[in-house]
């Protein structure tokens, strides 16, 4: 049982081709409050992911993304 | 989207923020930085310095995305920053005519509200028009109102 929740337990990786499999609807929804195109949205996770902010774990069934602290920012009080 | 007593939120604000077209990134971060400090009213009064060092920007910077919020018609001064007071400014929706005029923005903040006009189609702040579901009604050409049967009928 352990091993089976270790499997499926996501890796986050600071991976910007991750964005890519990011689910549509997700895309879309950022495109529509930003008034911004999905391209434009996708872009800016990729940023978010290259600056550390933003880390990116895919396991076989969804794709999950994570604020991060990076390390020349760190935590703000 | 206005609440029961009809008066649009910080929320509401903070979504024609995100959408306005008309201002630069940092500003609608500042704007976004200031929303979390608004009272219901929208007003807001946060140091110059305290903004500076949240954002990690210089206080001059403070100034610009000030002025290019009030040119946009997002932000209208309520009291006036000097030695010693600071400013009060309070988050408004920016004409939908023209948001370049910002001393109309609360007039048009006005008219949306009298007319139920949804706030997303009357603060388009540049950005693309997007309406959901059944267009609003037009109200009486005499008298405005969108359940008149005397004027028209």
């Amino acid at each position: 049982m352990l091993g089976v929740l270790l499997m499926n337990a996501p890796e986050f990786t600071f991976d910007p081709a991750l964005v890519d499999r990011l689910d549509a609807s997700f895309i879309d929804a950022m495109a529509r409050d930003l008034a911004i195109t999905p391209h434009q949205a996708r872009e800016c996770l990729r940023d978010g992911v290259r600056a550390g902010l933003l880390s990116i774990a895919a396991t076989t069934d969804e794709v999950v993304i994570r604020g991060e602290f990076p390390p020349d920012v760190g935590e703000v009080s | 989207m206005v609440n029961g007593k009809g008066r649009r939120t910080v929320k509401d604000w903070q979504r024609v923020v995100f959408r306005c077209q008309s201002v630069r990134s940092v500003t609608k971060v500042g704007l976004i930085y200031l929303s979390h400090h608004m009272r219901a009213d929208r007003t807001v009064s946060r140091p110059r310095r305290l903004i500076a060092d949240a954002l990690g920007i210089s206080e001059r910077t403070v100034d610009r995305i000030v002025v290019d919020a009030h040119e946009a018609g997002l932000l209208s001064t309520v009291v006036r920053g000097r030695k010693g007071v600071t400013a009060v400014y309070q988050g408004i929706f920016p004409d939908p005519v023209q948001s370049d005029t910002p001393s109309r923005a609360e007039t048009a903040q006005t008219v949306a509200l009298k007319t139920d006009i949804s706030p997303f189609s009357a603060t388009t702040c540049g950005a693309p028009v997007v309406t959901t579901g059944e267009p609003e009604p037009f109200g009486c050409e005499v008298c405005g109102d969108a359940g008149c049967s005397e004027c028209c009928s």
